[in-house]
């Protein structure tokens, strides 16, 4: 597959009380387009600075990111661990948000109106954020990062707010919607479970580093499944 | 919720009844000296002959035209402040030590210059009013867009929207309540600032009627002047409200109930 953002010898140092913290060492990763990677690692293992910087959130301290030649993408869409939803527009109006006049009304309200059927949303698109539950937010996120027009999404964490069951039916929403919609996603997760539930490929990160990467076979037996999320956590706590 | 907001009503009118019975009571009784505390009835009698005069109602006119320009200067001058300083964090240094300084000193004490350097035209009343509201109005902007969440502008950032659009986009409405509040603040402080605004040598206004019935031992026509500036600060800020409250309440929590008691019970 014809890779879609190629990353190069990237790091990160933060200053703390004067002394270099290095977040992110020497980081190389290409993303083939319309993969589904995710990245899990424990808490202050570089996972979210990662995708911050790949949005441009953060610069690095050193190295590159590259989108490939044949790529549209011109700049990834975030989703947020929070919805960050804008809480004085409706969720309709939060899905138009990033192309608000940049395209033609009847246009941008067909687009919005797929979404919220996709995302099953349509009853509450004139509902604002603080009036659906945390799940539904998320959601209305999702659909304003599907809408924006970019093959690659990043997704920082976004079912960690969530309970188990709404967690569960996201999971399997998401697995749907990507299939259905050949984009780009890099995901970030503490969840190894999700990590393989939802990725092709899973990448272990820790201390800033890329200790390993897992193939998830599309196929698998649960037997398989279990073998590789165990090697997954051995690596994890290497 | 008929019965509780014709129960808040109630209670709202319960205490100025009561002053009013002890008020009519009292003039009755003549425990009050009838030159210093005249009696409803004369009060009343004095409103209907001003009325009927055109007296009040031009009175009336001018006093809003002094408070609505006031404000509207304060408005244009303290929000566009507030939102340079805003955005240039590095001018606040100089500028907001200077702005505190004159926020101590009331609008009153500086009537004196004000009728040295403006005269005694309607500059100098504007200009009491303007001293008088500029405040709330530049403090509750300046909160309002430094309050900023940034997570939210975060946001912009990642749809690629350029700083102007995240300010109008994202920090604008998000300073927007708070905005409205100091505005709300600013338009009850331009009613209290009027008299003194139109007591620099004045020909109008309900500041100059009310100055004026003093000289001429009117306490009746004074309570009127008291009892329409009273009135129509309230009327003005109902009606502010009411325009505002959309802006006040979307996507607010009370709202969020009566949407989902709407829809989806």
């Amino acid at each position: 597959m014809q890779p879609v953002l190629k990353i190069s010898n990237l790091t990160k140092e933060y200053q703390l009380d004067g002394t270099a913290f290095r977040a992110l060492n020497e980081i190389k990763l290409t993303i083939p387009a319309g993969s589904f990677t995710t990245v899990v690692g424990k808490s202050g293992s570089g996972k979210t600075t990662l995708l911050r910087i790949i949005a441009g959130l953060e610069k690095a301290t050193t190295g590159e990111i590259n989108y490939l030649s044949g790529s549209s993408v011109q700049r990834p869409a975030f989703v947020f661990q929070e919805a960050r939803l804008l809480p004085w527009l409706t969720v309709e109006q939060n899905i138009a948000f990033p192309l608000q006049g940049k395209l033609e009304q009847v246009e941008l309200s067909q687009r919005v109106k797929r979404q919220l059927q996709l995302l099953g949303l349509t009853e509450f698109a004139a509902a604002y954020p603080a009036q659906i539950s945390g799940g539904m937010a998320q959601r209305a996120a999702l659909g304003r990062a599907l809408i924006y027009e970019t093959d690659l999404i990043l997704m920082d964490e976004p079912l960690g707010a969530l309970d188990a069951f709404n967690r569960r039916k996201l999971q399997e929403e998401l697995q749907t919607i990507f299939a259905a919609n050949q984009k780009t996603v890099i995901f970030v997760t503490h969840d190894v479970e999700e990590a393989i539930f939802l990725g092709e490929k899973v990448i272990v990160l820790d201390e800033g580093q890329i200790l390993a990467e897992f193939k998830v076979p599309i196929t698998a037996e649960n037997s398989q499944l279990f073998t590789l999320k165990e090697n997954i956590i051995t690596s994890i706590n290497s | 919720m008929f019965k509780q907001a014709v129960g808040r009503k109630l209670k709202a009118l319960l205490l100025p009844a009561v002053i009013f019975i002890i008020w009519c009571l009292g003039s009755k009784l003549q425990l009050f000296n009838s030159y210093l505390v005249p009696p409803p009835a004369k009060v009343f009698t004095t409103a209907l002959y001003l009325l009927k005069k055109g007296i009040l109602l031009r009175h009336l006119v001018v006093s809003f035209y002094r408070v609505f320009v006031g404000f509207a200067i304060t408005f244009l001058t303290a929000f566009l402040l507030a939102v340079i300083i805003a955005l240039n964090t590095k001018l606040s240094a100089y500028i907001l030590p200077l702005l505190e300084f004159i926020r101590h000193i009331p609008p009153i004490a500086l009537i004196p210059l004000l009728i040295l350097w403006l005269g005694i035209g309607e500059e100098s009343k504007l200009m009491v009013i303007v001293l008088a509201t500029f405040f709330p109005v530049f403090l509750n902007t300046l909160s309002g867009i430094n309050n900023c969440d940034p997570k939210l502008v975060e946001v912009g950032h990642v749809f690629g929207l350029s700083r102007r659009e995240r300010f109008f986009k994202i920090v604008l409405p998000q300073a927007l309540p708070a905005i409205i509040v100091g505005m709300q603040i600013g338009l009850g402080y331009s009613w209290r600032s009027l008299i003194g605004a139109e007591l620099i040598a004045a020909s109008s206004g309900i500041g100059y009627m009310i100055i004026e019935a003093e000289q001429l031992s009117r306490p009746d026509i004074i309570l009127v002047g008291v009892f329409t500036i009273g009135l129509f600060g309230c009327l003005i800020d109902y009606l502010f409200f009411k325009l505002t409250a959309h802006y006040l309440e979307r996507g607010n929590n009370q709202n969020a109930a009566s949407f989902k008691n709407k829809q989806f019970n």
